[in-house]
C-alpha cells in the first residue's frame, strides 16, 4: 500500500543521479560566461530546498520556551536536546521503532526474491503473456491506493491480519514488486548475455549461470531498488493507521501523526521525531547514490 | 424523539442480536475467575493517558487480583479519528471489549446494535448518575453503556491578568462587564504581541452553541408530526447566537482563529491569553500538564461564564461513556472492568482531578468547593446536543465546525446557518 | 524506468537490448541486433513470474475486483459490522455522484490544484537543471546535496515541517513576513482562505517533487551533444534558440515522461492535505481522493467512496494510456 506516486517518484528518478551526483560530468569548457549569476540562482534553489530541512533541524534543537516566541532567531542561539529527550520518552515510541524495523526488514528482503525471480524472467526469456504482464507492471502502479483501502481492510481482516506485521508486510511486499521488477529488469538486460553463456558453457544450469553471474554483476541495481522500497515502506502511513489498531504496533509514520493530533501539538518535539524518522531515510538515500555512481563507473551497469 | 423509527431499528437490531445468539458471558461463569485467562481489550481516550493513568493502573491491578491469569489490553484513543477506528475495528475480529464513547457519539451505536445492554445494578451509584449522561445510554428503558464522567464548560482565567487590567480578580459576573475587562486587559497587556484577552477557538462549536442555547435557539428538532428531526440552525435566534459568538472570536482572539479548543490551554499556559472557556480540570493543565507553566501555580480560576441577556452562558454537558461491545467474548469481564474503573473510589480520583463525577452523590459536595463549584453548578441548566439517530454523523462529518469556519471567512451566517441546516436535514435522520 | 533509456544513445552501439517479444511490434530502430536471442526457456519463466504474479493478483486484483462490486451496491456502516450482504443498487451511487454538484467543485479543483502544481514543479525542475549545467561545481554540489534530502523527506515529515513552518502563531514564515515594514502577518492563518491553504499544500508537494524532476531532467541535459550545441552557436544562433532547436529536442522524452508522471502523482494528492488539516479535512480542501476518503469513512457510505475512487481511476487511465504509449514509442514495454 505504499503509494505508487512516491515509489514511482523515487525509482524513476533513482537511477538518474547516477548520472549526475558529483560532479562527474566535467563542466563545460564553453561556459566562460560569467557563471556568477548561475551560481547565485544556484545559492537561491539550494537556500529554498534546504531551508525546511535546516529549519526542522533548528528547531528540533530549541528550548521549548524559545520556539514558542516571536523571537526565534534564524540562527540556532541555544541547543537543548529536551524535544529528543521528550520525543523518545513519549509513550510507543520504541515499540513503534521495533515494529518499523522488522516490517522493513522482511519486506525489502522478500520484495527483493521475488523481484528477481520475475525480472529474470522478463529480461532473459521470451514467453508468451510478458508484454501484457509488463504493461500490467505499470497499471498498478498508477491505481490510487485510497480505491483499495477498504476491500484490502476487509480482506485482511477475514485472514486474521489486523494488528500483524505479516499484513504490512505481504501488502507491502507487493505494492513495492511492479517497480521492483521494472527496475531490476533494466540492469539485467544491460548485462551481456554472454556472460551467462559462457557460464553456461562451463557446466552451469541456466539458475546456477544467473546466481553466479548475473547476480554479482546487479548488486549495485540491488542496493538502489531495495533502497526504494525501504524507504517507500519506512515511509508508509495510510494502510499502517487503518491496520496497525494496537498502539503497541504502530509505525513510527503513525507514531509521528499521533503527536500532532494530540492536545497541543510541541512543535520542539515534533521536529526532533521528524529528525529521527528522516534520519535513517536520507542516509540509506546517500548510500544508494553512491553505489548507483560506483556501478556506473566500473561499467557493470551501463546503457 | 423518532419513536416509530427507532423502536423499528431496535426491534431490527435487537432481533438481530439475539438471533445470533450472543451467550454474554462466554461461558465465563462455568471457569473460575483465577482461572480465566482471556484479554480485555480497552480503548480509552488520551485524557486517561495523560491526565488519570494512576486510575487505569490501579484499576488493572486490582482487576488483576480477581482475575490473575486475564490480560488487560489498554489503548489509548485520540478523539480526531476514533470513530473511524472504531468503524473499521467493529467489521474485523480485532475489536476492543470496553469502548469509552463521547456521549454525543452513543447513539448510532446504539441504534445500530454494537452495544451490549448494561445491567446497571452492577455499577456504583448508578441511581444517581446524572440524567444527561443516563439519556445518551438509553434506548427503548434499556441501558447500553455506564456514565464515566460529566463535562461541563466554565471559564478558566489568570486572576493576576484581571487584577491587573481591573484592579479585581473577581471575575465579572455579566457579559457587559466581562466585555469591560476584556477591553481593559487589551490596554495592559495587548501590545505589540499575540495576546487574546479572550481565546476563543472558532471551530469550537460546544461554545457557540452555548451561545445558540443562551439566545434561545437550538441546534435541530424533532417534530412529532413526521417523525423527523430537522436543523434550526437558520432561526433568528440560532443565527444571532451564532453571530454573537464568531464576533467574540475575532474581537478577542489574536490567535489563530480557525483552529479548535484543542490547544487552548496551552496559549493560557504561555501566557497569551486571560480567559478560555473550556472544560473545568483544563485549569490543572494550564499549570500541570505536560506543556503547562509551574509559574502559574494559584493564579489559574475557574467561573461561571456570563452569556447573553445578563445570564450566564448554558453549558454543554459533556462527558463520556463506557460501553461493551455487543460482539465480545467477555462481556462479564468488561461489564467487571467497567464496574472497578467508574466505582464510588475511582471517581474520588478523577474528582481530584476536577473532573465532574458520573453521579449526583458525588457531584453535590462538589458545589460546596469554590474551585469545582463553577462546573457543578452548570450541570443543571446545561444543554445537549440532539439524541437522533444520525447525530454522530453530523458530528463526523464536522457540519458545525465547517460552519462557523465559513463564517469566520465571511460567508454572511444566513447562507452558512441554510447550508448547516441542509446538511443537518440529510444526515440526522439517518441511523447508519 | 526512464533512465536506462536516457543512458541508451544510439552512439553506444546498442549492445544489450532486450529479446524479442513474441507478440507486437519489434523495437523501433534504435538497433536491435540478433535475433532471436531471446531463449524461450521452456516452463522456466513461467515458474519465476508465478509467485510475483500471484502475490500482486492477491494484492492488486482482489480489491480491485472487490471495489468495483462494492460501487455497484450499497455497502455501509452495518455491512461492514454484521457481514450482510449489501443490496445491488446498479448505477444509483454514480449517478449520484455525478449529479452532485459537489462532485463536479472538487473534479475541477483537481484538476487546477494538479496543473498548477504540475506546472510549478516540471518548470521549476526543469529551470534548475538548467541553471545546474552551468555552475560551478562547489555549488552544484550543494544544489545536489539539498535536491537530494528534500527528494528523501518522508511525507509524513516534510507536511509536519511546513505545517510547522506556517503555523500561524509561531511559524517562521509570519515571523519573517511580520518583519517587512509595514507588513503584520502575526497570527495570520494560512488555512483561512482557501486559496492560501491550497498554496501551502502546493509548495510541500512541489517541493517534494522538484528534485526528482531537477535531477532526471539534468541527467538528460547531460546527454545533449557537446558538438551540436557548439556548431549551434558558432552558426549564430542565441542561447533560447539553441534550447528550442538542439537541447530540448533530446530531452523531449525524459520530459514528456516526467511531465505525465507528475500529472499523476499530484492528481492523486492525499497525505499532505489530510495531514495539514489534522486528519479531518474540511469541504473547501477536498480533492478527489479526499473527497473518496470522507465519503467512505465520514459519511459512512463506502460504496460513494468506492465509486469516486472508480472514477479517478478513469480518469487517470487516460493519462496511463498516454503513458504507456510513450514508453512504448521509445521501446521499453516491446
Amino acid at each position: 500500500m505504499s503509494s505508487p506516486a512516491t515509489t514511482l517518484r523515487r525509482l524513476t528518478g533513482g537511477s538518474a543521479p547516477a548520472t549526475t551526483p558529483d560532479g562527474t560530468q566535467t563542466l563545460r569548457p564553453d561556459r566562460k560566461k560569467p557563471t556568477r549569476w548561475y551560481n547565485l540562482g544556484g545559492l537561491l534553489v539550494f537556500v529554498v530546498m534546504a531551508f525546511p530541512v535546516y529549519w526542522m533541524l533548528v528547531s528540533a534543537f530549541r528550548p521549548g520556551r524559545e520556539i514558542r516566541s516571536y523571537d526565534q532567531t534564524l540562527w540556532p542561539s541555544s541547543f537543548t536536546l529536551e524535544g529528543f529527550q521528550s520525543a523518545i520518552n513519549s509513550n510507543f515510541f520504541w515499540t513503534s521503532v521495533r515494529t518499523s524495523l522488522i516490517v522493513t526488514t522482511v519486506t525489502v528482503v522478500a520484495a527483493m526474491l521475488l523481484a528477481l525471480l520475475t525480472a529474470f524472467a522478463i529480461g532473459r526469456f521470451r514467453f508468451y503473456g510478458r508484454k501484457p504482464l509488463l504493461i500490467v507492471l505499470v497499471l498498478v502502479q498508477l491505481l490510487p491506493p485510497l480505491a483499495m483501502l477498504i476491500p484490502l481492510y476487509l480482506q485482511l481482516n477475514r485472514m486474521g491480519g489486523l494488528n500483524q506485521y505479516w499484513a504490512l508486510i505481504v501488502v507491502y511486499t507487493v505494492s513495492a514488486l511492479p517497480f521492483a521488477v521494472w527496475m531490476l529488469r533494466g540492469f539485467i538486460i544491460n548485462i551481456p548475455r554472454e556472460l551467462e553463456e559462457s557460464a553456461m558453457v562451463d557446466g552451469c544450469t541456466r539458475m546456477g549461470a544467473f546466481w553466479r553471474v548475473v547476480f554479482p554483476l546487479i548488486g549495485p541495481g540491488i542496493a538502489a531498488t531495495s533502497v526504494f522500497s525501504l524507504v517507500n515502506t519506512w515511509n508508509e502511513y495510510l494502510l499502517a493507521y487503518v491496520v496497525m489498531q494496537d498502539n503497541e504496533r504502530w509505525t513510527l509514520p503513525v507514531w509521528l501523526m499521533s503527536m500532532t493530533t494530540q492536545r497541543g501539538t510541541n512543535f520542539g518535539s515534533l521536529m526532533a521525531a521528524s529528525v529521527l524518522i528522516a534520519l535513517p531515510v536520507v542516509i540509506f538515500f546517500m548510500i544508494v547514490q553512491r553505489k548507483m555512481a560506483s556501478g556506473l563507473t566500473s561499467g557493470a551497469v551501463k546503457g | 424523539m423518532n419513536r416509530k423509527l427507532m423502536a423499528a431499528i431496535g426491534a431490527v437490531t435487537l432481533l438481530g442480536v439475539t438471533a445470533c445468539g450472543s451467550d454474554s458471558g462466554g461461558g465465563g461463569s462455568a471457569v473460575a475467575a483465577e482461572d480465566r485467562d482471556e484479554t480485555l481489550t480497552v480503548w480509552l481516550m488520551g485524557e486517561a493517558d495523560s491526565t488519570w493513568p494512576e486510575l487505569v493502573t490501579e484499576v488493572n491491578d486490582k482487576f488483576a487480583e480477581t482475575y490473575p491469569g486475564v490480560t488487560v489490553n489498554v489503548q489509548y484513543q485520540q478523539w480526531g479519528d476514533k470513530t473511524t477506528k472504531l468503524d473499521a475495528a467493529l467489521g474485523g475480529s480485532e475489536f476492543p471489549d470496553v469502548v469509552e464513547l463521547g456521549n454525543t457519539e452513543t447513539m448510532t451505536y446504539i441504534l445500530n446494535g454494537v452495544l451490549a445492554e448494561i445491567d446497571p445494578e452492577q455499577y456504583d451509584n448508578s441511581d444517581t448518575w446524572i440524567g444527561g449522561l443516563v439519556d445518551t445510554c438509553s434506548f427503548e428503558g434499556a441501558m447500553y453503556c455506564v456514565p464515566y464522567y460529566a463535562g461541563s464548560r466554565v471559564a478558566v482565567y489568570n486572576a493576576d491578568m484581571f487584577e491587573a487590567a481591573t484592579g479585581s480578580a473577581e471575575f465579572p459576573q455579566t457579559e457587559d462587564e466581562l466585555l469591560e475587562a476584556m477591553t481593559a486587559l487589551d490596554e495592559e497587556f495587548g501590545e505589540g504581541q499575540a495576546y487574546s484577552p479572550m481565546y476563543l477557538a472558532g471551530r469550537n462549536w460546544h461554545a457557540a452553541m452555548s451561545y445558540v442555547v443562551g439566545h434561545g435557539g437550538q441546534i435541530a428538532e424533532f417534530d412529532e408530526d413526521s417523525g423527523e428531526w430537522s436543523g434550526t440552525l437558520s432561526t433568528p435566534e440560532a443565527q444571532a447566537g451564532i453571530q454573537h459568538y464568531i464576533d467574540l472570536v475575532k474581537e478577542w482572539n489574536r490567535g489563530d482563529q480557525t483552529k479548535d479548543e484543542e490547544d487552548h490551554a496551552l496559549a493560557m499556559a504561555q501566557e497569551r491569553a486571560a480567559l478560555i472557556y473550556g472544560n473545568g480540570w483544563e485549569a490543572g493543565v494550564v499549570v500541570h500538564g505536560a506543556e503547562g507553566n509551574p509559574d502559574l501555580e494559584g493564579t489559574i480560576q475557574v467561573a461561571g461564564m456570563p452569556g447573553p441577556n445578563g445570564e450566564p452562558l448554558p453549558s454543554f454537558i459533556g462527558g463520556s461513556d463506557l460501553a461493551i461491545v455487543e460482539k465480545s467474548d467477555v462481556q462479564d469481564l468488561a461489564a467487571e472492568w467497567i464496574a472497578m474503573f467508574t466505582s464510588e473510589e475511582s471517581m474520588e480520583v478523577l474528582v481530584g482531578k476536577d473532573t465532574l463525577p458520573n453521579n449526583t452523590k458525588q457531584l453535590e459536595p462538589l458545589k460546596e468547593n469554590p474551585t469545582t463549584a463553577p462546573m457543578a453548578n452548570a450541570v443543571p441548566d446545561a444543554w445537549f446536543t440532539p439524541i437522533a439517530p444520525g447525530w454522530s454523523a453530523v458530528e463526523q462529518q464536522s457540519v458545525l465546525p465547517n460552519m462557523l469556519l465559513e463564517v469566520l471567512r465571511g460567508t454572511p451566517v444566513e447562507e452558512a446557518t441554510a447550508t448547516a441546516d441542509a446538511a443537518i436535514d440529510d444526515l440526522i435522520n439517518n441511523e447508519a | 524506468m526512464s533512465v536506462p533509456t536516457l543512458d541508451r544513445p544510439p552512439a553506444a552501439g546498442g549492445e544489450p537490448q532486450e529479446p524479442d517479444g513474441p507478440d507486437g511490434p519489434a523495437a523501433p530502430a534504435a538497433g536491435t541486433p540478433g535475433q532471436g536471442r531471446g531463449h524461450r526457456g521452456g516452463m522456466l519463466p513461467y515458474l519465476l513470474v508465478l509467485p510475483g504474479l500471484l502475490a500482486i493478483a492477491a494484492v492488486y486484483f482482489y480489491p480491485l475486483y472487490r471495489t468495483l462490486v462494492m460501487s455497484f451496491q450499497d455497502y455501509r456502516r452495518r455491512h461492514l459490522w454484521t457481514g450482510d450482504t449489501p443490496d445491488w443498487v446498479g448505477f444509483e451511487q454514480f449517478t449520484n455522484v455525478l449529479t452532485d454538484a459537489h462532485f463536479w467543485a472538487v473534479a475541477t479543483r483537481t484538476v487546477v490544484f494538479m496543473v498548477v502544481c504540475v506546472t510549478l514543479t516540471v518548470g521549476g525542475g526543469l529551470l534548475i537543471a538548467l541553471i545546474m549545467q552551468r555552475m560551478s561545481l562547489v555549488v552544484r554540489l550543494m544544489v545536489t546535496a539539498a535536491l537530494v534530502t528534500a527528494w528523501a523527506m518522508p511525507i509524513v515529515v516534510a507536511t509536519s515541517v511546513f505545517r510547522w513552518l506556517t503555523d500561524s502563531e509561531y511559524g517562521i514564515v509570519n515571523i519573517l513576513l511580520s518583519k517587512l515594514p509595514g507588513v503584520d502577518f502575526r497570527g495570520h492563518n494560512w488555512f483561512m482562505e482557501t486559496w492560501q491553504g491550497f498554496a501551502v499544500v502546493a509548495a510541500v508537494v512541489v517541493w517534494g517533487a522538484v528534485p526528482f524532476v531537477a535531477v532526471t531532467l539534468y541527467a538528460a541535459l547531460t546527454q545533449v551533444p557537446k558538438e551540436l550545441e557548439e556548431a549551434a552557436h558558432l552558426d549564430g544562433a542565441g542561447g533560447r534558440q539553441v534550447f528550442r532547436h538542439v537541447v530540448f529536442p533530446v530531452i523531449k522524452p525524459v520530459f514528456v515522461l516526467v511531465t505525465t508522471l507528475s500529472v499523476i502523482w499530484d492528481f492523486n494528492v492525499f497525505l499532505q492535505i489530510f495531514l495539514m488539516r489534522g486528519n479531518n479535512v474540511e469541504p473547501q480542501y477536498e480533492l478527489l481522493g479526499i473527497y473518496s476518503y470522507n465519503l467512505a469513512f465520514q459519511s459512512q457510505s463506502f460504496s460513494q467512496g468506492t465509486a469516486v475512487a472508480l472514477i479517478t481511476v478513469l480518469l487517470l487511465a487516460g493519462v496511463a494510456v498516454y503513458y504507456l504509449r510513450q514508453m512504448m514509442k521509445r521501446g521499453e514495454v516491446e
